[in-house]
């Protein structure tokens, strides 16, 4: 509404001005409708101007502009004064258009508060406000609706869709059993689910609260334009000043052009284009990063994001699935079926992780099949009697034992050995899967600048330094205890270049001491770890470790646009300055160096948002 | 020590932004204080049994820079 009437008013103005420039009158007329257009365009500003200066405010914004374009009608340039205003009136519309836009935007992303619940009691459905369900009660989500409150499905399956908070565009299965999330979307069935935590602890609240409170911890080039901008506009004005009384003194000129340049360093005092096209980079940048899923708590960790040099990883559950699987199966005279099948049957009474992996890795029933005298050997494995074959699973210590002949491999993992009958057929591996998506993460890391990438594990030597050296990781430190990480951190903190970060990447839940110390800590699949969430500056909330390349690049994005902006703004200024001191610059220059510089700084700032090339 | 955090409506010029920030650091009793322009909003951290006085001030200040700004307490 606001926005409107400076629109008009701005309008009204500029077609008067327009009639002042065509229509030929001379004296007091064309000074009563320059003045009227001034006046129209401008008169809250010259208002603020004075009640600023009441209250004891003098080098405002406000003010400055008034002095330059009363300036300028008093030195008789009616046409300069009004277009100065009328620009910059212009300037100050585009500027709230955009901020505002750009807080819609993020607005609009995290669009995932919910609006009401429907709560299931004594057989009746009633919509209330998510805050009033408790723990423990029962609330149905239709399709299309967004899920109020963290808790598990009891009945109903569906398709739910995750992207608001993760990033991820395929949508996610969920069943009875399954725990939900607030912020999912329910896209095709009716799901009954008991709420298992309060409206401010559940997902979408503390994730909600933790992007609008983003921005507060800022970054230095943040800070270095703040301070810039408190000196720059009063040492422009006093030069003003001097440039104005000076030179008409000591060479005895004329007063009117000294003043005209003066009036030139007015327009140009202001600082706006810098003070508003930093934070919105910044903010941009924030706001892209969480649309690819990740959650970075302030601009001054997308600063020191832009500046990693050494990335350093936890192994388990951040570069590997932190769960056993079947990776290998290795069989000799029969097929990787039957080898698979053997084992299953064989170990099917066992709760080890190893069996389990095995039996999944089956994954076909298992029951009423003929197995007898089963027998576990402590340490060795297990024998048994299956479809009438004497089976042995176990490690090569059983091999040994049995007096067969197997293949002795070097695999890194943990091995089970099978014997049919006294004959070896072969071997399956079991090993902590490394996710897909890691080898990538670590090429993309390499690609955008990261110089050193180090992997920390508590694991044995020859299974960490296989993962790293698959993945191309240029240092494993291993068998590491939690404060051998810590002190391993340190160290390479103290390697690193001076002005450059470190950033740490691990699940959250362990590593809060490590988190705490690198200059940016992330913690992965954060997604409903509420601990995680706590102690990392950046969250990713997927299990992606390629997200951090993606975040990594958003950031670079940000900090290019905000140098770029930086450079821009005060190269145009100080040439327009240097120009209008010696007579070369009119108003109009001084007018775009203020007014157009903003725009366009504006504009690069509005790119930081877009980062479909990295989701 | 108290966090709080109020929001600035009607607060549009970032260079008032950065004003208000100094501004509110300067009063007795505020510490660590911070405005983001982008999301017009002012953390910081009052000394306990100081929240009265503290507001009433910055009220004040916060008028001298922007009389356009209404303050809400947020928490």
């Amino acid at each position: 509404m606001k926005e409107k009437r400076t629109l008009i008013r701005i309008i009204t103005g500029a077609v008067i001005f327009a009639v002042g420039m065509l229509v030929p009158v001379s004296g007091i007329w064309r000074l009563v409708i320059f003045l009227a257009s001034y006046l129209i365009t401008g008169g809250d500003v010259v208002w603020k101007a004075v009640v600023n200066i009441l209250h004891g405010q003098v080098f405002d914004e406000n003010f400055l502009m008034s002095l330059a374009t009363i300036g300028a009608f008093i030195v008789g340039e009616y046409p300069e004064g009004v277009a100065v205003m009328l620009f910059y009136q212009v300037g100050e519309l585009f500027q709230s258009y955009a901020v505002n836009k750009s807080r819609a935007s993020i607005a609009d992303l995290m669009d995932i508060r919910p609006d009401y619940a429907n709560l299931k009691q004594g057989g009746e459905i009633k919509r209330v406000s998510p805050d009033e369900v408790q723990v423990g009660d029962i609330i149905v989500v239709r399709p299309g609706e967004k899920v109020p409150l963290d808790g598990k499905v009891l009945s109903g399956s569906s398709l739910v869709d995750t992207s608001a908070l993760t990033g991820e565009s395929v949508p996610r299965e969920v069943h009875e059993g399954s725990e939900i999330l607030s912020g999912f979307i329910n896209q095709n069935g009716l799901l009954t689910i008991e709420v298992e935590k309060m409206f401010g602890e559940s997902t979408v609240s503390r994730i909600l609260n933790l992007v609008e409170n983003a921005s507060s911890k800022k970054a230095h080039a943040e800070k270095f334009i703040t301070k810039f901008a408190r000196y720059y506009t009063p040492v422009v004005v006093l030069v003003a000043l001097a440039l104005a009384v000076l030179p008409p003194l000591i060479l005895s000129e004329a007063f009117s052009d000294w003043i005209y340049r003066a009036l030139i360093f007015l327009v140009v005092s202001c600082p706006c284009a810098l003070v508003i096209s930093i934070p919105l980079s910044f903010f941009g940048g924030i706001g892209g990063a969480s649309r690819c899923g990740v959650l970075v708590k302030g601009s001054n960790y997308l600063e020191a994001l832009s500046k990693a040099e050494v990335v350093v990883f936890d192994k388990t559950g951040t570069l590997t699935k932190g769960t056993f699987s079947v990776t290998e199966v290795r069989p000799k005279d029969v097929s990787a079926e039957e080898l698979l099948r053997f084992a299953a049957l064989a170990e099917q009474h066992s709760s080890h992780p190893i069996s389990v992996s095995i039996r999944k890795a089956y994954g076909q029933k298992l029951d009423e099949l003929p197995i007898s005298g089963v027998e576990e050997i402590s340490g060795h494995g297990v024998k048994a009697v299956v479809d009438g074959r004497q089976v042995f699973a176990g490690n090569a210590r059983l091999m040994e034992l049995e007096n067969i002949a197997y293949d002795r491999t070097e695999q890194t993992g943990t091995v089970v050995h099978l014997a049919l009958d006294g004959r070896y057929a072969g071997y399956i591996l079991i090993s902590d899967e490394v996710k897909e998506d890691a080898e990538k993460a670590i090429r993309e890391l390499r690609k955008s600048g990261v110089k050193k990438t180090v992997m920390l594990t508590g694991d044995n030597r020859t299974v960490g330094e296989a993962v790293a050296e698959k993945l191309g990781i240029d240092e494993a430190y291993t068998q590491l205890l939690p404060d051998g990480k810590v002190e391993r951190v340190e160290k390479l903190l103290l390697e690193k270049s001076p002005k450059s970060s470190l950033v740490f990447v691990g699940d959250g839940i362990n590593d809060a001491p490590v988190l705490a110390r690198a200059d940016v800590g992330i913690a992965m699949g954060a997604l409903g770890s509420d601990a995680a969430i706590e102690a990392a500056d950046v969250v990713i909330m997927t299990d992606e470790p390629s997200k951090i390349a993606s975040v990594m690049k958003v950031s670079r994005k940000a900090l290019r646009i905000v140098k770029q902006n930086i450079v821009f703004a005060l190269a145009v200024k100080a040439a327009i300055l240097v120009l209008a001191a010696f007579g070369f610059a009119t108003m109009w220059e001084g007018v775009f160096a203020d007014v157009g510089v903003s725009v366009l700084a504006i504009l690069n700032a509005l790119r930081a948002m877009r980062v479909k090339q990295y989701q | 020590m108290l966090e709080k955090v109020i929001i600035l409506e009607g607060l549009d010029c970032a260079n008032c932004a950065a004003k208000v920030e100094r501004a509110a650091s300067r009063i007795r009793g505020v510490d660590n204080a911070n405005v983001t322009f982008m999301t017009r909003k002012l953390f910081m951290e009052v000394e306990d049994g100081k929240l009265e006085q503290v507001m009433k001030e910055l009220d004040e200040v916060i008028h001298r820079i922007d009389s356009t700004v209404v303050l809400k307490v947020e928490k």
